[in-house]
């Protein structure tokens, strides 16, 4: 680890530039800092800057009660809903990576690091774990709960999806959970051309033989048809056209979860949507999961380019009621091949060859 | 995929394979399925909790002595143990066939599967020798439900008590190979074959221990409270109906194999099957069976099958 709370091995560039940085995030070739470094973390954004499920004021309370009392209590102390806490606490936050093939030494990188409960799953197994969040009082909480994890392989750095500051090359591995939905919402491109370019460079960022793993809703998924809210804070808007979805956000909606987020800029896709833009950008060999608890919790993953094995997921282990007409409904739609085209939630893995 | 389960599918010549991964409590279950085949080749798990860990040992060394006769009984074959950083893998053979149903909606299907149960647990039996005497079972289950109980009531004292007082009479069955977690949905079907799955709960044991459990599974249902379930056991064991009458006939079927047929050592065996169910915490149902044991004890612990 170096002085700034970094991995030694961690090549810095400037956002601006990508020019190397010094120690002090001093850009040579802008000849200015490129960031700076608060409370250990290097801090590459506004920060002032805040969004979160709780409030900024809590969320510094929660910071500052957890140095004394721990991250845990600290969290508890502020937070009653259990669902959330199980989200932001559960090991299985992370599973999808036991189905990657890496060594314990990969360097993983986490971006939108949220709370770090990925974080913190993936520094169970992987020796180097980099977690990026955008918001300095969350990046601040992931940085006191891996120390008082004991997680010296996990760095924590405050930055923008789009202006990561990383050198190219060095992950072996690069965790989208519920990002690049959201990746479109800091700029003034078109939403699709965003979120490719941001794929890119995630795809920049890889080692080859690297991976991708991202978590995310299918737009045409079955907890949209029914009408779960879509990212828009509004239902059914992942459903209709984009030009449709954009008129009605801007008429009834507008700042849900984001100050920025005003139109329809959070595209979702169906699989064959996300193939397309994964292979656009570099990637091959996708592997596909029908994330039957929701990606947020990826505890069954059920692989979609295999209808046998959906199939023997519905006999084997799916729905308590052997009997049910649910049951039976999946069984025709397993065997009929639509499971991919009405699976609310995906988590997808695509290498880098 | 853990790098040690990679390398062990690439040694065995495998080039493509999908992955269906399952999150049990402390387990990661992961089915491995070759192209174009309806069940998984190879089901690896993965114990990454201390607990799930000692389950994991406990499945690897049943599957280990059971693999002379693992072809025989539908067994899954132990290809693979190996302790990795942050838990165990234990990698088995897959097994054809789809569980039987969990809740069987008529009288005649809880028969039939009832009947091939036990013609199963029969050929299972058959084919492993005994070992040593079911008094033995006794202790060790003993010490397991008194490890696990942390506040055992009264009535489970009294259970206990009763269970010592029968033991010499246990000293004279012999211990039988037990699955020891015995219902529908560990029971797969193919073309009329049957396969058992999971065995992290095998020990040698008394000879109706797999048949008490699953006639008491075959009487609950998934939303019953533990009160509800324990008087829906109560009416398998206590309460003459078809399946108590079909329950009691292939209890002694299974008895007779040993030349037992007395009440005094059916009741000596429903006490060792109580104990097994008390020492098992991981059970959903074990909070039933505190239950049922309150209700045993209250009734003054009588042999089950006695009326009729």
């Amino acid at each position: 680890m170096t002085k700034n709370g970094m991995a030694a091995n961690l090549i810095l560039t400037c956002p601006s530039c990508g020019a190397l940085l010094q120690d002090d995030l001093f850009c040579p070739t802008c000849r200015e800092p490129a960031g700076r470094i608060i409370d250990g973390i290097p801090c590459f954004t506004d920060p002032d800057y805040y969004w979160g499920e709780i409030s900024k004021s809590d969320m510094q309370t929660t910071n500052e009660r957890a140095q004394s009392v721990g991250w845990e209590k600290a969290l508890r102390e502020r937070i009653q809903d259990e669902d959330f806490l199980e989200y932001v606490c559960s090991p299985s936050r992370a599973d999808f990576q036991y189905l990657w093939n890496l060594p314990e030494n990969a360097t993983v990188l986490d971006v939108g690091a949220g709370l770090g409960a990925i974080t913190a799953s993936l520094s169970v197994r992987f020796s180097n774990v980099v977690a990026v969040e955008g918001v300095l009082e969350r990046a601040r909480f992931v940085r006191i709960r891996m120390e008082q994890l004991h997680r010296p392989g996990v760095s924590v750095i405050c930055a923008d999806l789009l202006r990561m500051p990383f050198a190219p090359g060095q992950f072996q591995a690069v965790v989208l959970n519920g990002v690049l939905e959201w990746s479109a919402m800091t700029s003034m491109d078109p939403p699709r051309q965003t979120q490719l370019n941001f794929l890119r460079r995630i795809h920049e960022l890889l080692t080859p033989g690297g991976l991708v793993c991202i978590g995310i809703e299918n737009r045409f998924g079955w907890a949209m048809i029914r009408g779960a809210k879509d990212h828009s804070g509004l239902p059914y808007t992942s459903l209709v056209p984009r030009f449709l979805a954009n008129w009605i956000c801007r008429t009834w909606s507008g700042g849900y979860r984001a100050t920025a987020n005003v139109g329809y800029r959070t595209y979702t896709y169906s699989l064959h949507g996300y193939h397309r833009l994964l292979e656009e950008a570099g990637f091959t060999s996708i592997r596909s999961y029908h994330a039957w608890e929701g990606y947020n919790m990826p505890k069954t993953l059920i692989p979609l380019e295999n209808s046998k094995a959906i199939l023997w997921f519905i006999t084997h282990v799916a729905g308590p009621s052997f009997h049910s007409v649910k049951r039976k409904a999946m069984i025709l739609c397993a065997r009929l091949g639509l499971w991919p085209f009405f699976a609310s939630d995906f988590v997808l893995i695509a290498d880098k060859r | 995929m853990l790098p040690v389960l990679f390398d062990y599918l690439q040694n065995m010549g495998w080039l493509s394979w999908s992955v269906l991964q399952l999150r049990r409590p402390g387990t990661l279950m992961q089915a491995i399925f070759e192209p174009e085949r309806g069940y998984p080749s190879v089901v690896a798990k993965f114990h990454d909790f201390p607990q799930s860990v000692l389950r994991g040992k406990r499945e690897a060394a049943a599957l280990e002595l059971l693999s002379p006769v693992a072809a025989q009984a539908g067994i899954p074959r132990l290809l693979l143990c190996a302790e990795t950083a942050g838990g165990l893998l234990v990698v088995q053979s897959g097994m054809p066939g789809n569980p039987w149903p969990d809740e069987p909606v008529s009288l005649e299907e809880s028969s039939r599967q009832l009947v091939r149960a036990v013609a199963w647990l029969v050929h299972f039996q058959s084919l492993l020798p005994p070992r040593g005497c079911a008094d033995l079972a006794l202790r060790e289950l003993m010490s397991i439900a008194s490890d696990n109980l942390s506040t055992p009531t009264l009535e489970e004292h009294a259970l206990m008590r009763a269970a010592t007082e029968v033991s010499s009479l246990l000293s004279k069955i012999p211990a039988v190979a037990v699955h020891g977690d015995f219902w529908a949905g560990n029971i797969l079907e193919d073309q009329g074959t049957l396969s058992v799955v999971d065995w992290s709960c095998f020990y040698f044991g008394g000879i109706t221990d797999d048949l008490f459990a699953f006639l008491a599974s075959l009487s609950s249902r998934y939303d019953a409270d533990p009160l509800e379930l324990a008087h829906c056991f109560w009416r398998v064991f206590f309460e003459p109906s078809p399946l108590w009458l079909r329950g009691r006939d292939l209890t002694f079927q299974l008895l007779n194999r040993y030349g037992l047929s007395g009440a005094g050592q059916v009741r000596a065996l429903f006490l060792l099957f109580l104990i097994s169910r008390l020492a098992r915490i991981e059970f959903t149902t074990h909070p039933a069976w505190r239950a049922f044991v309150s209700l045993y004890v209250s009734a003054g612990m009588p042999a089950p099958f006695e009326h009729g």
